[in-house]
């Protein structure tokens, strides 16, 4: 029945496989080796990706190809890799393969899908436009979240894009109704382990449901060779998808995308493609967008996505990231100025984006209030120059009036997080979307001016940024109080 | 390579911002030169008209001499608070030190429960106040670096003029007073009612000198306070205009080491980018090439 072939060639984290001419397996098909010799046992799979004439298939391994050697036994499994899904899957941690590594016994599964579609059909995608709540205040006021969209996190290496991912876990995933859905592609083992164990804990509002119950982690991490790193992706979307065409809402988090491209590129040239703009495959953006496509909301059921995509060197022209960005609804971006700052989440609030960023979508006031602010930051950071030159006293008042108030919406623009509370030594804050908005618009309109700088740092709402501000000039004050010229 | 040539238009941009910041501190110190001299030039002047009306002051006392200069109208209704800035800017922080300290005697006035009114010199100051909506009384703009002797000398004698007549009660001017040592400071003097203190013994010979008045005391005072007033008012004004040469220069400098710096850091930047644009375009073509094969 199931055909059988011989390894001819293995390079890298490829290999040719031989079959008889008639009986090729088609593209996209798993092939597995299961060799047990004397000196090696070796259980691997590949997937074809070219037909490459006389019998000869060339695959990609999706595990290491250590100890493969010529003429040994493939055996075509008759499809594409197979992931179970179901409420099986739900609080397991899969490889790509569909393979349970939590080491909790087998996975009971109502049935297997390929990790292959297409994706849904034109006339069932729906236009989604809902503001989803992060209690961010820089997410909701400048990139809000579209419920059902997809949402990009953008930055270079250290910027805090998985610190990001994890506080929207713990922020989305525990009030969330739905399931939630986790791809570690090609980051550390560590941060997947860790918010394993976190899930464990943590409880889903006050349901006594552990929120890893409605959560299935599939994990692809840096030790994996290229090919189990460019198919993790779609095993995770796999499961996704069986969740919403179930009607959930569900919830899929990738960190991260970027890794995607790159595994691509790393078997790109070893399939014998010619590379592309700085070195990329020339398939990128297809196979970002096939991706992309399936990750969407249809007629039966949403998928709410944030993916993290790295920035090599800071550079958003880099082919990668910006084949991502065409595909997302909210746009992040990350800026290392901002985290020399010591500002976090080190948010850009210029260079990021959302769609709904619109009146009609999230109201009148809402959208004037993000755009002054945008505004005041965008003239501030036109002025920088002038001030590193002249220095302040050369602005008009009106300048210095900005400039005055872009520091302070700067500042105010960090806030504590869940998940860093051990670090920063303040607890997460939930500021309401209303809370912000009005925090924000009376902070433009120059109510806050006489607070020091200082005190709009790490608050949820300006009012605690008041509060902040009486601490700070609390034990300072004293001494200060000494009458002036006394010396 | 869009983003080696973005650079390269800054770097551009910064050099054109030094030439003129270069070329301003030039001009600044051949004009604090002059103001400087003139400065210092007066300066005995004043010093010994003040010490000599002070003097003759101090030996009319037993005459009970008053005059009108020297005392408060009893039935005026406000002061007149005058703040010397600039007329022209990049002179770094001197037109925001003199205005903030303006302010504050501002405050402290109307606390008092006195009435002030603003008169400006100078365009910066008035900008600031009109930003700030403080109501300005008057502001004289008329000038190009600083009131000719005339001016001031116009302004003075309008000053005094509605002080005898009662209409102000006093008169204050906020200026930066200049200090030998190169530094400076913002001060508030008052002119009007002009106060003198007899001068200390050793500066007019050491002793006290006899004086025989002619013509009357009253008619001689009646012309030196008068001069005395204009003088004062006037080494205000010389004393402002040469710490405003002087802010100019450093501010000037500054900028210029700061354009300096950042041409340094851009063109540093210029390169790098500009090799990595040809590093990258190398390994595409030899990326390229080895593909092909």
């Amino acid at each position: 029945m199931a055909t059988k072939g011989k390894i001819v060639q293995v390079i890298g984290s490829t290999f040719d496989a031989e079959f008889p001419e008639h009986e090729l397996p088609p593209i996209y098909n798993a092939l597995k080796v299961d060799h047990a010799g004397t000196s090696v046992e070796l259980h691997l799979t590949g997937e074809v990706q070219q037909h490459l004439g006389g019998g000869k298939v060339r695959c990609v391994a999706l595990g290491s190809t250590d100890g493969l050697s010529r003429g040994m036994e493939v055996v075509d499994t008759g499809g594409p890799v197979k992931m179970p899904v179901g409420q099986g899957v739900l609080g397991r941690v899969f490889n790509l393969l569909g393979e349970p590594i939590d080491g909790r016994g087998p996975v009971v599964a109502e049935e297997y899908r390929p990790i292959h579609a297409a994706p849904p059909k034109f006339e069932s995608l729906v236009p989604k436009n809902d503001l989803f709540e992060t209690g961010i205040k820089v997410i909701d006021l400048l990139v809000p979240f579209v419920r059902g969209g997809k949402t990009g996190l953008f930055g270079g290496a250290g910027l805090g894009k998985t610190v990001i991912i994890q506080e929207l876990i713990a922020r989305i995933a525990t009030k969330h109704g739905g399931y939630s859905v986790l791809a570690g592609v090609g980051e550390r083992t560590r941060e997947g382990n860790d918010i394993w164990l976190e899930m464990q804990e943590t409880e889903i509002g006050s349901s006594g449901k552990k929120v890893i119950d409605r959560t299935a982690i599939v994990l692809g991490q840096m030790n994996e060779p290229p090919g189990a790193r460019l198919r993790v992706a779609l095993s995770a979307l796999t499961l996704a998808e069986y969740f919403r065409d179930t009607g959930a809402e569900t919830l899929l988090f990738i960190d991260n995308i970027f890794r995607f491209s790159q595994a691509g590129s790393e078997v790109s040239a070893l399939l014998g493609r010619m590379p592309s703009a700085a070195g990329y495959q020339p398939t990128l953006a297809t196979e970002m967008g096939q991706l992309q496509e399936r990750i969407t909301s249809t007629k039966k059921g949403a998928i709410t996505s944030v993916q993290a995509v790295y920035v090599p060197a800071d550079d958003m022209t880099d082919p990668a990231p910006a084949a991502v960005v065409t595909h997302l609804d909210a746009f992040i971006v990350l800026e290392r100025s901002i985290v020399e700052k010591g500002i976090y989440p080190a948010i850009d609030p210029l260079a990021s984006s959302s769609r709904i960023l619109d009146p009609q979508y999230v109201g009148a006031e809402h959208y004037q209030t993000a755009r002054r602010v945008q505004q005041i930051l965008q003239r501030y950071r036109d002025l920088q120059d002038i001030i590193a030159i002249l220095g302040v006293d050369e602005l008009s008042e009106s300048d210095k009036q900005i400039v005055h108030r872009a520091r302070r919406i700067e500042r105010f623009l960090s806030q504590p997080f869940f998940v860093t509370e051990v670090f920063i030594g303040k607890s997460g804050n939930f500021t309401p979307l209303a809370e912000t908005v009005r925090s924000f618009k009376e902070i433009c309109d120059g109510k806050w001016d006489h607070l020091p700088e200082q005190a709009f740092m790490y608050v949820g709402t300006v009012e605690d940024a008041a509060e902040q501000a009486k601490r700070l000039a609390g034990p300072v004050g004293e001494t200060t109080a000494q009458p002036a010229g006394a010396k | 390579m869009p983003k080696a040539r973005k650079i390269l238009k800054r770097v551009k941009a910064f050099r054109n911002i030094r030439t003129v910041t270069r070329t301003m501190e030039i001009v600044a110190s051949v004009r604090f030169r002059k103001a400087h001299e003139s400065a210092v030039a007066t300066r005995p002047y004043t010093d010994h008209l003040a010490d000599l009306v002070g003097d003759l002051l101090a030996h009319c006392g037993e005459m009970e001499l008053r005059h009108p200069l020297l005392e408060e109208p009893s039935n005026a209704q406000c002061d007149v608070l005058m703040v010397l800035s600039s007329n022209m800017g990049l002179c770094g922080p001197y037109n925001a030190l003199i205005l903030s300290t303006a302010v504050e005697r501002l405050e402290q006035l109307q606390a008092a429960g006195l009435r002030a009114l603003l008169r400006v010199v100078g365009k910066r100051g008035d900008h600031y106040f009109q930003y700030r909506r403080i109501p300005v009384d008057k502001a004289y703009v008329d000038f190009k670096h600083a009131p000719t002797y005339e001016q001031v000398s116009a302004m003075a004698s309008a000053l005094m003029e509605d002080f005898l007549a009662g209409r102000i009660g006093g008169l204050e001017v906020a200026y930066t007073q200049y200090l030998r040592s190169g530094q400076s400071s913002p001060v508030i003097a008052q002119i009007l009612p002009l106060s003198q203190t007899p001068p200390p013994p050793d500066r007019l010979g050491g002793r006290g000198v006899e004086y025989e008045f002619l013509p009357s005391p009253r008619e001689l005072l009646d012309r030196l306070l008068p001069a005395v007033v204009r003088m004062r008012l006037y080494q205000c004004f010389l004393d402002a205009s040469v710490t405003e040469q002087v802010s100019r220069i450093r501010a000037m400098r500054s900028a210029t080491e700061n354009a300096d710096e950042m041409i340094h850091d851009l063109t540093v930047r210029y390169n790098r980018a500009r090799q990595a644009q040809i590093t990258t375009e190398l390994a595409e073509i030899m990326g390229g090439s080895a593909g092909v094969k």
